[in-house]
């Protein structure tokens, strides 16, 4: 596995972790050289966070050894590995909102006058170098909550070099960024690269891994499957080893008879956002609307849905025209809707599962005041297994579900209502491999059932391979039209940025 | 982030929050048994319970705002306003049979709560600003109404809502209060735990959003809630006004404070969405039993009062811990 001159800065031998019940971690090998970006992939339950959290201190390990330039150290708490120059940034950003982007830099280290009072100008200017440094052009100056998620990102990235991180673990670093965010942030991985600083990459994206990565290892299961070097390996043998069975295909789309139209939308319009959306959705057919960040979809959907009004325009359900002005309305018209962001607006995190899964159906659990709750039980255990979700107890918070099983939770919800319109706003996004698949299975399942999807999507491979057609809306219009076959990443791209 | 984190089960850990909240009461009824002669008997008890029952009710509908991810402190007001309305039109030349006067109070507590329901669900005001509002209107319209003096009001049916026997200003047998208690608490355990609509209360507290895109009529629900604190705060005044025989706006000054504390006790989360009327029941008991014994053996009222807080912040605090494990 010899492909990098420099040194090997960080070593983790044969680390094991146990909890209550589960092996976490099974005599895991990982090693990072300088100026390398070595990816960390698997699945659900695979070990990857538990990893990164004995790295940062958070948990202690029961076996193995952690070597740092070649000594070896322990970590009991968090501040014994950031002394040793290991930085995570996790995918919820831990930046200070409310203060500007020099002071979170150097929050805790803020330059100070003589007097006592804190020295501004020097302040800013030290910003400014390392800002410099990463290749960024940000205003040290600028209110951080006011700021995009890449820009926040950066700032952490900042607060990594000023305090001289040399590794730096990025936990799912793309999750909620766009097509240019992402390229910004691989340049300002590459020049952090040049500079010697080892990355340790995880994601679920494969394209990522193979457009980043120099090395990448895969767990399952608590077990390191293997290390490859990106280039010597592919998609399919990355997917094999973190799914640990064949894969024949990553997108398993089907067959599907398309009918008759499901729901027409006519000339919608939102002023000053959209203008004269016009489309239709067939039972039995999986639509993707693709775009870039603010060019409307968003709003379209939030508009379908009864969440937002909008100006002018028709929808029609099965011929008739309707008014869907609130999501109680567009439920009983069977329409069912999975958000962008599933912990804040999806899911009921304290609540158990069954609560989670009923929560749209309620007043149907039974006649009366009193819901049935033997029903409800009959009911969430249904889906439950119909999703594939593998945890037994219904009674479970889902909170302490993982992302992939907790999206399932939301789109079993959308099955208790009985939808047949079905409107996913990024349906797997910051979901593992293995329920990904699944949530596609299921998507086919409903068109063969002569359901309908409209699926907003910004990862290409899924929107191309998933969409019977795609539609692309850029600033409010529509400018593209694809029939399944006739469309490309480049094509998508130039319709989107038109 | 992407495993399972072990998982935690709702209902046991509720459950077996509230046994131990419940084995701490005993334990702590037993402690007093023997610490004070006066204590166990039927006298202490019964009246112990009708005190407990003036703020308990309030405790529980207290609980569903709570849940609901709001909060309620316009009770406090809403009592000492009803209180005085009701002793005001008592007093008068001509004045209503008592049965009207007895409902027109209770209207005032509906309309007190409907008005906190339209400003937080239409004006979309912050909950704890807008009774905070209220709280101060309410108890200044009791001062304004009774030229801040206290007015008696002695009557049988007040007495007798209040749990006392006119005239020899004993505790009935079985005083009305504590039976009204009872019922109270019975239809919002099960309203909580097995309707429709305290379903949707959980789920509008543990995710407005969520709950809105299910369907959820969360304005409605909100409304209906604050309706119902309303009512429970004006029939607690109503209570009250039998139990001390007088409407003054000084009543329940303060007591917004010790229902909170027993919602919280009995380990409803601030943040909404967690919590059950058993749960406050226990609590509001601990309390009770708490402030009882100790008179009983001496303590006095203020040092009452700081043994309050500090059993606030240790059991919140162990709420806190349990939810989060650490490995």
């Amino acid at each position: 596995m010899e492909s990098h001159m420099g040194k090997k800065i960080l070593e983790m031998k044969n680390i094991s972790k146990q909890f209550p019940g589960v092996q976490a971690l099974d005599k895991v090998s990982y090693d990072l050289f300088e100026g390398e970006v070595h990816g960390l992939l698997g699945e659900n339950g695979a070990g990857k966070s538990t990893l990164i959290k004995l790295l940062a201190g958070d948990y202690s390990k029961d076996e193995g050894v952690i070597l740092v330039n070649s000594a070896e150290v322990e970590f009991n708490i968090p501040a014994d590995s950031q002394a040793m120059g290991i930085r995570v940034i996790y995918q919820e950003l831990n930046t200070l909102d409310t203060l500007s982007v020099a002071e979170n830099i150097f929050v805790g280290n803020l330059p100070k006058r003589r007097i006592g009072t804190i020295d501004w100008n020097t302040l800013n200017k030290r910003a400014k170098v390392v800002l410099d440094r990463m290749l960024v052009d940000t205003n040290p100056k600028k209110i951080v909550g006011d700021l995009t998620v890449h820009e926040k990102q950066i700032i952490e990235i900042a607060k990594a070099i000023y305090k001289e991180a040399n590794i730096l673990v990025m936990d799912e670093p793309t999750a909620a960024l766009g097509e240019k965010d992402i390229k910004s942030l691989f340049n300002i991985i590459r020049n952090l690269k040049r500079q010697g600083v080892g990355v340790i990459y995880i994601s679920h994206r494969l394209e990522e891994i193979f457009q980043i990565t120099d090395r990448v290892t895969v767990l399952r299961d608590g077990k390191k499957i293997g290390t490859v070097n990106t280039e010597e390996t592919d998609r399919d043998t990355l997917i094999t080893m973190m799914v640990g069975r064949e894969l024949k295909e990553m997108y398993p789309k089907r067959e599907v008879p398309i009918g008759n139209v499901l729901m027409d939308v006519k000339h919608l319009t939102i002023n000053g956002i959209l203008e004269d959306i016009s489309f239709n959705l067939k039972s039995g057919e999986i639509v993707g609307l693709f775009g870039l960040l603010g060019s409307g979809r968003q709003n379209l959907i939030r508009a379908l849905y009864g969440i937002d009004k909008f100006d002018c325009g028709e929808i029609r359900i099965d011929g008739k025209p309707v008014m869907v002005d609130t999501p109680s309305k567009a439920l009983q018209h069977k329409m069912g809707f999975m958000p962008i962001d599933r912990k804040l607006e999806g899911l009921a995190l304290v609540l158990p599962i069954y609560s989670n899964i009923t929560m749209a159906n309620i007043d149907n659990l039974g006649g009366g005041f009193l819901i049935n709750k033997s029903l409800e039980m009959e009911h969430s255990a249904k889906w439950v297994e119909d999703v594939r979700i593998k945890t037994p107890k219904l009674t479970t918070e889902v909170n302490s579900l993982s992302g992939g099983n907790q999206q399932k939770i939301v789109l079993a919800r959308l099955l208790e209502t009985g939808s047949r319109i079905f409107i996913m706003n990024e349906p797997t996004r910051g979901i593992d491999v293995g329920s990904k698949v699944d949530i596609y299975q299921i998507m086919e399942s409903l068109c063969e059932e002569g359901a309908g999807v409209i699926m907003i999507s910004s990862e290409l491979p899924e929107i191309l391979s998933m969409s019977d057609r795609i539609i692309v809306i850029s600033k409010g219009k529509v400018t593209g039209e694809y029939k399944r076959g006739e469309a490309n990443q480049e094509k998508l791209i130039h319709a989107a940025t038109v | 982030m992407t495993e399972d984190k072990g998982e935690k089960q709702t209902k046991k850990v509720s459950l077996s929050s509230t046994v131990i909240l419940f084995i701490f009461l005993i334990v702590m009824s037993v402690a007093f048994t023997f610490l004070s002669k006066d204590f166990y008997s039927i006298y202490n008890i019964t009246s112990m319970l009708t005190n407990i029952a003036f703020s308990g009710i309030v405790a529980g509908t207290l609980t569903l705002v709570m849940i609901m991810g709001g909060l309620d402190i316009s009770i406090g007001g809403n009592i000492a306003f009803t209180s005085c309305l009701v002793a005001y039109l008592f007093n008068l030349e001509n004045a209503l049979p008592i049965a009207g006067i007895i409902i027109i109070g209770l209207l005032l507590g509906t309309a007190i709560g409907a008005f906190n329901g339209f400003i937080i669900t239409k004006l979309n005001l912050n909950p704890i600003i807008t009774t905070l509002g209220t709280m101060a209107i309410t108890r200044g319209m009791g001062y304004v109404l009774t030229k801040s003096r206290s007015i008696l009001i002695l009557n049988n049916v007040i007495g007798f809502i209040g749990g006392v026997l006119l005239g020899k200003g004993e505790i009935a047998k079985f005083p009305f209060p504590l039976v009204l208690f009872i019922v109270v608490y019975a239809s919002l355990a099960i309203l909580m735990a097995k309707s429709k609509f305290g379903r949707k209360i959980y789920c509008i507290g543990a995710n407005e959003s969520a709950a809105k895109l299910s369907g959820i009529n969360v304005n409605k629900v909100k409304f209906i809630v604050y309706l119902i604190s309303g009512i429970a705060a004006s029939l607690s005044g109503i209570i009250l006004t039998g139990q001390t025989a007088v409407g003054m706006p000084q009543h329940g000054r303060g007591m917004e404070l010790d229902v909170i504390t027993a919602v919280l006790l009995g380990g409803t989360s601030l943040y909404g969405g967690k919590g059950n009327i058993l749960g406050t029941l226990a609590g509001v008991l601990i309390l009770g039993v708490l402030y009882n014994g100790f008179t009983m053996i001496g303590f006095r009222y203020v040092h009452i009062r700081v043994f309050q807080g500090v059993i606030l912040i240790l059991v919140v605090s162990l709420y806190e811990v349990r939810e989060k494990k650490t490995y």
